[in-house]
């Protein structure tokens, strides 16, 4: 394929082909079929496919690998990535040189992205060594995962990942990338496979090597007002842990959160609060809170008045007296808890109609005052927020005169 | 998210990076120098523990802050007699994100005893008041706008004027706090200037790559010199994710004064002064609970709204600081239906408290299993301040008009008056009984000169391991006595700017 021509999939799965000077010399004037996948074959045959593998064209411009040259396609679609969701190609390698590569590289002309899959002779690895090489590399990528990937410079920036892999001529190669269905932003996911001749597409070839390279969009920030709701919710980053000895634990808050905690299922949700605190802490303190717990129930049997009877088995004439013996004692275990006492309470306070019930509910408060600093100093507030990332500050000092390092 | 952003959600397997300078943290110290390296064209990768929360996602919820925000849900313990309750924030921005936000210049006679205790270089007044002065602006330090002051405030500042004590406006790093009142759970209008929202972001838009859930184990070294770092990605509920392997040429660490000599320790880097991971100072403070008649309100405007500077030179500082709900519940010593008659008063309620200087130190100690467990013993002579400063902020509170006042002591009776305020201190406190907190950690690497006095030099430099710069707390040769966050930041700029200087002889 010669690489002056430039074959171009628009977003409404429309297939131009330009000549150099981006003068469109032949379109494949299918439109509407967005999701379609460009497909070069084995033989430079350019296919492309509607979702579900559906031939809808192809190309017909079969061409062989010239000798000590490189065989490469280049794909620009027009518009977003919105709607595609991989590209394929297969080439065979039939012959190579000391330089040699085979390769697609794809990117969207209304985007500031996008990518190269191939194989070289000379590949530049990330850790500095030269030869056969598989190469998965996506400009402006944010983030890689997978073996040996890295950052790039140099043509545009990005992350690529580098793998020796030894190329056998006469061998068909099977490129594909995929967009992440999950992130419209593009997450994409690059993979190459050697595959003996004349397999059909249809059946999937064994994939020897996949890498992940991810962009992300900016988000643009600024000026908000809060948000409407303090209560508690899972967020980003939480994992609950399930409570342990749960019985112990919901005994326990029921004599030291206030009488109310007995109402409308509060300990349930008291436990659930825990449960989301528990699984922030580290092992080692879920592990001796644990302990705090089977002391607490296990300590009752000492309790003269409990008869040998485990804490989660008393009834409240039994168990609040022990709970007021236990907290008042200062060896270490009752420091311990102590500390079961205070994560209890502060989960009991979290529930927002406790809030409520003694007078606290930030959220209209904050909403209201969030708005009125807006309104009072909006211009103030964006001219200091886009002085954060703005030019150099002029406000800092040249040090005029570097001292001696000290001896 | 933002550009340039990595966290653990997006990373599948290994990674490995190269770069010129790899920064260990994003708070006060990370996240200065990460933006002045970045903007002097350095390569930089900064690398945080904990996960990118941005203005967005924040709500006065306390339960979601600490689980998300803090490090250990907030309840790090120092032990000791008493043992001291810490916090460290863990998230992108550090604990920039939950303080209160109060910017101070450090004390010339602070930044005066360190230049000659340390024969510290270019850390006078002088050398310090330019990177003081672009602090402020980035930060937009100044004070409160009127209608943003809490009733709590202003009762204390009222009882510790009827007091003739000299009471400052807290200096604060906001653009127009709006009096959200939740500096603690990250503040949702974006106001307060944390590093979330100023330094971090400068640092991206210069070409700054930051990674979030990301655990830093260990500083690779090569001879005396370091090669970078290694570390992993933390998956939700803390399970290891992907190895991360940054090479580097340069290697800064700001995990603050329990983390940072914890990282060093684990690499196996050694002080010839001994002093890594000792020498800590806590500011250990406490709280006093005053109930009053008339409705406060305390979690309707801004927190700290006042300093009271009367009793700085015995290194007293006091304060009023609101507690949400579940905050104030779980430092009450109180609990079932007394507590529950407590809180009821929640909106009559004023906390504050002192916050003291300290000559006690502490220590990190690497204890298997565990991780890094932090030791402090209080000293008689701070534990006599603590109690000083609790009957100063009680006095204050009585004069402002509190009917009732609970003690940070264990055991105490509810005070009713400032008489029997006095009979009950006029006898010496237990020291173990004290009920103490701290959010100030600093010391446990400490600049001197001399080596065989601290573990870094004027400039942050690692004395032992070339291309290892310090840039956090841990420097502070000794306690402020006021809030660091300033302090921290104006070294890690300054710090950051000498390593510019001499980028060549480091290779950058």
């Amino acid at each position: 394929m010669d690489g002056l021509f430039l074959l171009t999939m628009q977003s409404d799965g429309n297939l131009v082909l330009y000549s150099p000077g981006h003068i469109a010399i032949w379109a494949s004037n299918i439109a509407g079929r967005s999701g379609s996948v460009l497909q070069m074959q084995a033989d430079a045959n350019a296919v492309l496919y509607a979702p579900g593998h559906v031939t809808i064209w192809a190309a017909r411009t079969a061409r062989g690998q010239q000798q000590n040259a490189n065989l490469a396609s280049e794909w620009t679609f027009g518009g977003s990535a919105a709607g595609y969701w991989n590209v394929d190609q297969q080439m065979k390698a039939e012959q190579r040189a000391p330089s040699t590569y085979w390769a697609m590289q794809w990117d969207w002309a209304g985007l500031n992205y996008g990518g190269y899959l191939g194989l070289q002779t000379n590949g530049n690895r990330m850790d500095g060594s030269t030869g056969d090489t598989a190469l998965f590399s996506l400009w402006n990528a944010t983030a890689a995962s997978g073996p040996n990937c890295g950052v790039f410079g140099g043509e545009g920036n990005g992350y690529s990942c580098r793998l020796a892999y030894p190329i056998t001529t006469g061998t068909y190669y099977r490129y594909r990338i995929w967009r992440g269905a999950s992130d419209a932003g593009g997450q994409w996911r690059g993979a190459g496979s050697s595959q003996p001749p004349r397999v059909s597409w249809q059946r999937r070839s064994r994939v020897r090597h996949t890498w992940f390279l991810r962009h992300q969009a900016r988000a643009h920030g600024g000026p908000r007002v809060a948000g409407p709701s303090s209560a508690p919710a899972p967020v980003r980053g939480d994992a609950r842990t399930e409570v342990p000895f749960q019985h112990v634990a919901r005994r326990f808050a029921e004599l030291v959160c206030p009488p109310e905690v007995r109402a409308d299922q509060r300990a349930d949700r008291v436990l659930g609060e825990l449960g989301l605190m528990l699984g922030s802490l580290p092992p080692a303190a879920r592990t001796a809170l644990a302990g705090a717990l089977v002391l607490l129930d296990q300590g009752a049997r000492l309790y003269p008045p409990s008869r040998g009877r485990r804490f989660a088995r008393l009834r409240d004439e039994v168990a609040g007296p022990y709970v007021r013996a236990v907290l008042a004692r200062r060896d270490p275990a009752a420091e311990l808890i102590r500390r079961l006492k205070s994560v209890i309470t502060t989960c009991y306070y979290e529930l927002p109609e406790v809030q409520r019930e003694i007078g606290y509910d930030p959220a209209p408060y904050i909403a209201a005052v969030s708005r009125r600093r807006l309104e009072s100093y909006g211009r103030d507030i964006r001219a200091g927020e886009a002085a954060v990332t703005a030019a150099p500050e002029q406000d800092a000092p040249e040090q005029d005169a570097p001292e001696q390092d000290a001896p | 998210m933002i550009s340039g952003l990595v966290t653990q959600a997006d990373v599948a397997g290994d990674l490995s990076l190269d770069c010129g300078a790899v920064v260990v943290g994003s708070g006060a110290g990370g996240a200065t120098v990460a933006a002045e390296l970045a903007e002097a064209g350095v390569d930089v990768v900064l690398l945080e523990e904990g996960g990118y929360h941005p203005t967005e996602s924040f709500t006065a919820g306390t339960g979601r802050a600490l689980r998300t925000l803090y490090r250990d849900g907030g309840g790090g313990m120092a032990i000791g007699r008493p043992s001291v309750l810490y916090a460290e924030g863990r998230c992108v921005g550090g604990s920039t994100v939950v303080n209160g936000g109060m910017s101070w210049r450090t004390p010339a006679r602070v930044l005066g005893r360190w230049a000659e205790q340390e024969g510290l270089r270019a850390i006078g007044e002088r050398d310090l008041d330019p990177y003081f002065a672009a602090i402020e602006s980035r930060l937009s330090v100044g004070l409160q706008d009127p209608e943003t002051i809490g009733r709590d405030s202003a009762l204390f500042q009222a009882g510790a004027q009827a007091r003739g004590w000299a009471v400052v406006p807290n200096r604060r790093n906001q653009l127009h706090c709006a009096g959200t009142n939740s500096c603690g759970s990250g503040c949702p209008t974006g106001a307060k200037r944390s590093m979330l929202v100023t330094s971090v972001p400068r640092a991206l838009a210069r070409g700054a790559r930051l990674f979030a859930d990301c655990r830093v184990d260990r500083v690779t070294r090569s001879g005396g010199a370091v090669t970078g770092v290694t570390g992993h990605f933390v998956r939700p509920g803390g399970r290891r994710g992907p190895g991360l392997t940054v090479r580097a040429r340069v290697v800064v660490v700001a995990g603050g004064a329990i983390q940072t000599p914890a990282l060093l320790a684990r690499s196996g880097l050694r002080s010839a002064s001994g002093r890594l991971g000792r020498n800590l100072s806590v500011h250990p403070n406490a709280v006093v609970t005053a109930f009053f008649d008339q409705d406060v309100t305390g979690w309707q405007g801004v927190h700290q709204a006042f300093q009271v500077r009367e009793f700085l030179d015995e290194g007293l500082l006091l304060t009023a600081t609101n507690l949400t709900p579940p905050m104030l519940a779980g430092i009450l010593p109180a609990y079932g239906a007394e507590l529950g008659e407590l809180m009821a008063g929640y909106n009559r309620i004023v906390t504050a408290g002192p916050l003291v200087s300290d000559t006690g130190t502490g220590r990190i100690r690497s204890l298997p299993g565990l991780g890094s467990q932090v030791f402090y013993q209080l000293t008689d002579y701070d534990a006599e301040r603590v109690a000083r400063g609790v009957e100063l902020t009680a006095e204050a509170l009585f004069e402002a008009g509190a009917r009732r006042v609970l003690l940070p002591v264990d055991g105490a009776p509810v005070v009713c008056g400032p008489d029997e305020l006095r009979r009950l201190l006029a006898r010496p406190v237990p020291k173990r009984s004290l009920q103490l907190y701290s959010v100030h950690l600093m010391g446990t690497a400490r600049m001197s000169e001399d080596p065989r006095r601290g573990v870094t030099g004027s400039f942050g430099e690692f004395h032992g391991a070339r291309g290892l710069i310090v840039a956090d707390a841990s420097l502070f040769p000794g306690p402020i006595g006021i809030n660091p966050m300033e302090t921290v930041i104006a070294l890690a700029m300054r710090n950051a700017r000498r390593l510019v200087e001499r980028r060549d002889s480091y290779g950058l």
